[in-house]
């Protein structure tokens, strides 16, 4: 009986080995909350890139919204990683130890062509999901031969892809669309002049480009997109109302400093007049002509610098009120496109004011002459803790808070569970 | 674009690599041994398949038999992907492979015959343009037909040996894709940048290589068979190493991107440059994508077998084989291009050893009909890190059932069904990043056959 047990057990330990199978090795919990976000597809410009404080690298990228809502979707999600430093590198300080507005990048020594290329993992990714180009306009989502803003990231994100192309390769079965920020931006950072209006995309022809990129999202079979919308981009710290200037100039008003006396300005930063609110409430300082001038001037207090608010390098109020007049028939034409096509349409500015109360500093963070006494928000947040070190775009904060925004309007738009992001 | 013709050579690798494993091996050169599991070296069945089973049967063999048959394999698999789970399935047509043979007696103790079996005769199929592993291959195909004359004696009452050299010609098969952003960048960033550096997408097909090659060798096959007893029977078999030398060529089909340039792209060319009229030249006269002529020589191992067989009651036999093939042995191959921009390649498979055991019975159920059934598990030859989509082979279990009828005093048919369940195996689409996902496959197998005794 015993023996018969022992053959027995052998005999089964041979055909469990006989049998022996190997399993699939999943690297992450990669089933969707909902079959919606099987193919999640991100398309955007700088800010769905994960472009911060100048640049764009693997880590940068990684505190997109778009992966940390993917991340929420549990949907498979990639995206195109730069190599460290970056492409180009990050700013990681926008002033030097003796507090001179000198900004320097995490590495600056790169090889040509000034950029760390693309990683290439020995498991490449089998598509791209966040196909965001920094610096694309609409048009640029669906053609990238006409004249693409920023021809060098294109290719190194996208090859020789339009972000609609690679969204179709992809298989996407929900996007996300937050472009049109650039059809406005490239105005403001203009640095010849400001506000350009030859900088901001024509309204009819953004409707007509907009348009041809939602015909392209349907062809694709996309069914339920979530639409963000153009925002303010004047709400953004890199630009300073020049009444800011006039009122601190002439004591009303501070800035952010170590103690009183850098809360002023230094006696060689001069303020014309002309800045003076209500007008000067509608002319915008960008920062190299305003915050960075105040540090430099502290630095070299033989230099005589200021600000003119009819400097054609700023914003007028002219420039001012044609750039919100393009954003609102922007976003009207986006919402109501949203609406017929059963997309959801999100007003970015929305976003803005989630922003906890003081979150986009009124005037930047600027050291104090040779650092002394030490100022260091000058140098960790100098726009403040929701806006990168170029001003211009999202901290990692600030895209986690749009992503914590966004999963609830998507929840109740699709009728999805996307768990909160915590 | 030198890098791709590297890249093919990775596949051509793959190929020779895949070549002898026990994947692309057939085994069912008969449809009455089939039916019992394939075991046949003690005691082989009395159709000449001898010829391939153990030369020795053939000894004693009386009158003349003429014999042929088919084995119908239907095979079916897949490779799941670890990220996304998404599952490619093969696409592999039902194969038919045949077999023949021939012997007389020259005397009461000498028969000679001839044979005609495919040892190696299948291939696997992948969608060309989805499949993740396409790019190692997505069509691979393999056919040796061995043409064997041989000779059986009957020594003595006891003991039975045979001989049988074998006249091979076989011819390779494969296509596969390359991918654009594996190759590297000629100009304007650092040496040794890919395309996928500069973003263009991981599959992007541009070109479809088309590798074929015949070659011919001998083999020889010798054997031998002991009666212990009235009921017991004890025999082996050793098939020798043989040498393959394969002519052929490689030829390159452009496979359009569509894509373009962008402005300020790093090999400084206009911007809507079509990255096809890049690639071009690469497949002109010269070019290293211009094809030509390719060889290479294919050392195979030896295999044997050594059984035993037992009459357990006039009715009833059991039968156990062990098969031992040597895949160890298969060490360096050099693929030599004729085309001077393709530089030649030196191999190094590291196949295993593999192990058969095969068990089967065969019972006399009436004076016409015999019923016959088996089991048998046999391990891989590939190593973990080398199943591909050429041979997702891994270790099987096989079962079997077969009977013959003996339609006439001179005809004899057979029916034979075996089922083939390989275990599930980690395995590889793309050779860099290791094994990323599951194959899994299995197959039915449908052997006829008839023999004309006269």
């Amino acid at each position: 009986m015993i023996r018969s047990l022992r053959y027995s057990a052998v005999l089964g330990l041979l055909l469990a080995a006989a049998c022996q199978n190997d399993e699939l090795i999943t690297p992450y919990a990669n089933q969707p909350v909902d079959p919606l976000f099987d193919r999640y597809v991100a398309l955007g410009n700088s800010i769905t890139a994960g472009f911060q404080s100048a640049g764009i690298n693997d880590s940068t990228q990684n505190q997109s919204y778009a992966v940390l809502l993917a991340h929420a979707m549990r949907s498979p999600f990639w995206s195109p990683l730069f190599t460290k430093p970056g492409c180009p590198a990050p700013y990681d300080s926008l002033f030097a130890k003796t507090g001179a507005p000198v900004p320097h990048r995490l590495n600056p020594q790169l090889p040509a062509p000034g950029c760390a290329l693309r990683t290439t993992p020995p498991s490449p990714p089998p598509f791209i999901s966040n196909v965001a180009v920094p610096g694309a306009r609409v048009i640029d989502t669906y053609d990238n031969t006409t004249n693409p803003t920023s021809p060098q990231l294109n290719t190194f994100i996208l090859g020789g892809m339009t972000q609609v192309q690679a969204m179709r390769r992809a298989g996407a079965t929900f996007v996300t669309v937050w472009i049109g920020n650039n059809d406005v931006l490239g105005a403001v950072l203009d640095t010849a002049n400001s506000g350009n209006p030859a900088e901001v995309t024509d309204t009819t022809l953004f409707k007509t480009q907009y348009g041809n990129l939602l015909d392209s999202l349907q062809a694709a079979g996309i069914t339920k997109a979530v639409l963000i919308g153009v925002a303010n981009v004047t709400l953004i710290p890199y630009l300073v109302r020049g009444s800011k200037f006039f009122n601190v100039a002439y004591g009303t008003d501070s800035i952010p400093g170590p103690n009183a006396a850098n809360k002023k300005f230094p006696p060689n930063f001069l303020v014309n007049p002309n800045c003076a609110p209500p007008a000067g409430d509608s002319v915008f300082v960008p920062y190299p002509r305003g915050a960075a001038l105040v540090a430099l001037a502290r630095v070299q207090p033989a230099l005589t610098l200021g600000v003119d608010c009819s400097d054609v390098h700023h914003i007028s109020r002219a420039e001012f009120l044609n750039m919100v007049a393009a954003v609102t028939s922007y976003n009207t034409y986006i919402a109501a496109q949203a609406t017929t096509r059963g997309y959801v349409f999100i007003d970015p500015n929305q976003l803005f004011a989630a922003l906890p109360a003081g979150a986009i500093p009124a005037f930047p963070n600027v050291p104090a002459a040779g650092n002394t006494p030490a100022f260091p928000a000058a140098y960790s947040a100098p726009f403040g803790a929701f806006f990168s070190f170029d001003g211009v775009h999202p901290s990692a904060a600030a895209h986690k808070l749009i992503a914590q925004t966004l999963v609830p309007i998507i929840n109740t738009a699709y009728g999805t569970a996307i768990p909160p992001i915590p | 674009m030198r890098r791709f013709a590297l890249l093919l050579l990775a596949g051509a690798s793959s190929l020779v690599a895949a070549l002898p494993a026990q994947g692309f091996g057939v085994y069912e050169h008969d449809t009455c041994t089939m039916g019992r599991a394939g075991v046949s070296a003690a005691n082989p069945c009395p159709n000449g398949s001898a010829i391939f089973f153990n030369p020795a049967g053939l000894g004693g063999l009386q009158q003349t038999h003429i014999s042929a048959g088919v084995t119908a394999i239907a095979a079916q698999g897949g490779f799941t992907d670890d990220f996304l789970q998404h599952r490619s399935d093969l696409d592999n047509p039902v194969i038919p492979v045949p077999n023949a043979y021939v012997t007389t007696a020259v005397s009461p103790k000498v028969t000679a015959g001839i044979g005609l079996y495919i040892p190696y005769g299948l291939e696997t199929n992948w969608d060309s343009t989805s499949f993740e592993g396409r790019f190692l291959g997505y069509h691979t195909y393999v056919r040796s037909i061995y043409i064997q004359p041989s000779l059986g004696i009957q020594v003595s009452p006891s003991l039975k040996l045979g001989f049988g050299v074998a006249y091979i010609t076989s011819s390779l098969n494969l296509r596969q894709r390359s991918d654009f952003s594996q190759q590297l960048v000629p100009v304007g960033v650092p040496p040794g940048t890919t395309f996928a550096a500069l973003g263009f997408q991981t599959g992007t097909d541009f070109a479809d290589a088309n590798l074929h090659a015949t070659g011919t060798g001998l083999a020889f096959n010798f054997g031998g068979i002991v009666k212990v007893s009235d009921r017991v029977s004890i025999g082996g078999h050793w098939l020798t190493r043989k040498r393959i030398d394969y002519d052929g060529t490689a030829e390159f089909r452009q496979v359009p991107t569509n894509l373009t340039l962008p402005a300020n792209n790093p090999l400084g060319l206009p911007a809507g440059t079509p990255v096809d009229a890049v690639v071009a030249p690469s497949f002109g006269a010269g070019g290293p994508l211009s094809g030509g002529k390719a060889k290479t020589s294919i050392e195979m191992p030896p295999q044997g077998t050594l059984g035993v067989s037992w009459k357990a009651s006039p009715d009833w036999t059991l039968m156990a084989d062990y098969q031992y093939v040597v895949w160890g042995w298969f060490s360096d191959i050099t693929i030599d291009f004729e085309n001077p921009a393709t530089p030649d390649l030196v191999l190094h498979p590291s196949n295993k050893d593999t192990h058969g055991f095969r068990f089967g019975t065969e019972y006399q159920y009436n004076a016409k009909v015999k019923l016959r059934g088996g089991y048998l598990y046999h391990t891989g030859a590939s190593p973990d890190e080398f199943v591909t989509p050429l041979l997702p082979e891994g270790p099987r279990n096989e079962f079997t059932i077969g009977t013959g009828i003996e339609l006439s005093p001179k005809f004899h048919a057979d029916l034979a069904y075996q089922y083939i369940k390989q275990n599930d195996r980690r395995g590889t689409v793309n050779l860099s990043a290791g094994n990323t996902g599951l194959y899994q496959f299995s197959a039915h197998l449908f052997g006829i056959g008839a023999a004309y005794t006269f």
